[in-house]
C-alpha cells in the first residue's frame, strides 16, 4: 500500500508513531484525507489536491468543481509553504531569504527538506534547539541546507543520533539535486 | 498609464486598431513577480504513454538540457455513477530545466506546464516559450481540446508592519472588525473572478507569508487564472486564450494594489 500512496516508509504518521508501510489502504486513504483537511484549512495553497476536498462542504466554495484539474503547484508556493510548516514546529529559520533562493534553485529537494526538518524535531526538538540555515564552503565553492542541532550542553551520544536520523534518507538525497543533513556546530542555542 | 498608439483589437481577432487612449501594462523596477506559470492538461480521453515525457524532452532540449525526476503524490476523485471514486497516485514528474535553471518545464500523464521564476522573463517572451511547447506537445500528441488551461502568477512582497494598515497598500484585503481578538499571525483570503460567462476563472490568494526583513510583513499575491469548464477550448484558441489571461491578470493586479504599493515597487515610466 505504501507504494500505492506513494508515501516512503520512514515516514512516520505522527500521531500514532506508525509507519506508513504499516498502514493499510483504507487507513492511509483515512491519514492522506485528514492530512489535506489541515492543509488545506490552513493553506488552500494545495490545490491540487483539491479535488478530493471537494466533498468538504466548510471549504466547498474554495475548490472547483468535481472532476476539474487543478492546477499544478508553482514551487514559489510549495517553498513558502513549507518554511511557514517547520516554523510552526518549532524550526527557526533566522534567514528566509536563502532558504528560498537555493529550494528555488533545487526544487525537487524542497519535500525532503521539510520530512527531514520533521524528523530532526520529533529526534531532537524537546531537548536541543533546531534551526535551518544555508552552509556555504569557501573552501569547495558549494552550498547546502544544513538542520542544526543546538543545546546547551553536548551529549557524547548526539552525533551517533544525527547519523541514525541521517542514513534513514540516504536513498531520497541521492535522487535529489540539493543536499541537506541535520548536523550541529557545537554552538550554543541562538 | 495611457497613451496613444496601436493596440489589438479586444474581440480577440488580432486586428490592429489606433487608439489614443491604450492601457498600456505597468512596469516595475522591483517586479514582485516571484514565478509564473502556465498549465496544459489533456482530456483523460487522449492520447497518452509513457514515452511522451521522452518525446517531448527532444523538443525541448536545446533550450532546457537538464533532466530531473520531482515525485508527485495526486489524489483524485470523480463520479463513478451515484458515487465518488477516490484514487491515490504516485508519479514522477519529469522536469526539464533551462540552463541558468530559471526557467522549467514540467511533464506528468496528461500534463504540461512552463515554470518561470524570478527574474520575470516579460510576457512576449514568457508567451513565447509557451507557444513553442505547446506546439511540440501538438506534434507529440493529438490535441483536439484542453481539459484546463491555467496561467498563474505569484507575486511576493513585503510592506512595513508597524504604523501601516493592509488598505494603505492594498484595494484589496480582508477586514477585522474591532471586536476580533488583534493577534493574528497570519490570513489567507481567496476570491474568485468569473470571466467569460463562467468559463474562465480567475482565483486571487492574498496570503501572509514569513518575511524576510524584520519588522516587515510578508505577503503573497497569486493569480490564477484557469478554464472553468473543460474541453471549451479547442487546441487552436489556446495561445489566444492565454492573451486574454494575461491581459486580465495585469488588470486584476493594478486593482488589488494602491500607488503606495507602486512607489515600493518603483513604477518605470
Amino acid at each position: 500500500m505504501t507504494e500505492a500512496a506513494g508515501a516512503p516508509a520512514h515516514i512516520v504518521d505522527r500521531r500514532e508513531s506508525k509507519p506508513l508501510g504499516a498502514l493499510d489502504s483504507t487507513e492511509v486513504s483515512s491519514w492522506l484525507k485528514e492530512i489535506l483537511c489541515r492543509q488545506l484549512t490552513a493553506d488552500p495553497f494545495y490545490f491540487s489536491w483539491a479535488d478530493i476536498v471537494s466533498e468538504l462542504s466548510t471549504i466547498a466554495e474554495f475548490v472547483p468543481p468535481l472532476g476539474m484539474s487543478c492546477s499544478a503547484q508553482p514551487v514559489s508556493l510549495e517553498v513558502e509553504a513549507v518554511i511557514r510548516r517547520i516554523r510552526e514546529a518549532g524550526v527557526l529559520t533566522p534567514s528566509p531569504i536563502e532558504i528560498r533562493k537555493y529550494l528555488s534553485e533545487n526544487i525537487n529537494t524542497t519535500k525532503l527538506v521539510e520530512t527531514l526538518c520533521f524528523a530532526a524535531i520529533e529526534r531532537f526538538g524537546a531537548r536541543a534547539q533546531v534551526s535551518l540555515e544555508l552552509f556555504q564552503s569557501r573552501e569547495y565553492d558549494d552550498e547546502y541546507l544544513t538542520i542544526n542541532i543546538r543545546q546547551e550542553r553536548y551529549e557524547p551520544e548526539l552525533m551517533r543520533e544525527i547519523e541514525e536520523v541521517n542514513s534513514v534518507f540516504d536513498d531520497e538525497l541521492s535522487s535529489v539535486s540539493g543536499w541537506v543533513q541535520i548536523t550541529t556546530d557545537f554552538h550554543p542555542p541562538r | 498609464m495611457n497613451s496613444i498608439g496601436w493596440r489589438i483589437s479586444p474581440s480577440n481577432d488580432r486586428k490592429l486598431l489606433y487608439s489614443k487612449e491604450v492601457d498600456m501594462a505597468r512596469k516595475y523596477e522591483k517586479s514582485p513577480i516571484v514565478e509564473v506559470a502556465c498549465e496544459f492538461r489533456t482530456p483523460s480521453t487522449a492520447a497518452w504513454d509513457p514515452t511522451v515525457p521522452g518525446l517531448l524532452y527532444e523538443k525541448f532540449r536545446d533550450d532546457f538540457p537538464t533532466k530531473e525526476q520531482k515525485p508527485v503524490h495526486e489524489i483524485l476523485v470523480t463520479p463513478s455513477g451515484k458515487e465518488l471514486k477516490q484514487e491515490i497516485r504516485s508519479e514522477e514528474r519529469a522536469l526539464f530545466f533551462s540552463e541558468d535553471k530559471k526557467s522549467f518545464i514540467q511533464v506528468g500523464p496528461r500534463l504540461v506546464v512552463v515554470n518561470a521564476l524570478k527574474p520575470y522573463p516579460e510576457w512576449p517572451s514568457f508567451s513565447a516559450t509557451i507557444d513553442k511547447v505547446y506546439n511540440a506537445l501538438a506534434q507529440v500528441i493529438e490535441v483536439q481540446s484542453l481539459s484546463r488551461i491555467g496561467l498563474r502568477y505569484v507575486n511576493r512582497f513585503e510592506i512595513p508592519k508597524e504604523n501601516s494598515d493592509l488598505k494603505d497598500y492594498l484595494a484589496l484585503y480582508p477586514s477585522f472588525g474591532k471586536s476580533l481578538p488583534e493577534s493574528l499571525p497570519g490570513f489567507h483570503l481567496v476570491c474568485s473572478w468569473a470571466y467569460e460567462d463562467g468559463r474562465d476563472v480567475c482565483r486571487t490568494n492574498l496570503v501572509e507569508v514569513v518575511p524576510d526583513t524584520v519588522g516587515h510583513r510578508g505577503l503573497i499575491l497569486d493569480f490564477d487564472y484557469f478554464l472553468a469548464k473543460p474541453e471549451t477550448v479547442q487546441n487552436k484558441e489556446a495561445m489566444k486564450w492565454l492573451e486574454k489571461a494575461h491581459e486580465r491578470i495585469e488588470d486584476l493586479f493594478e486593482g488589488c494594489i494602491t500607488d503606495r504599493l507602486r512607489s515600493i515597487f518603483k513604477e518605470v515610466k
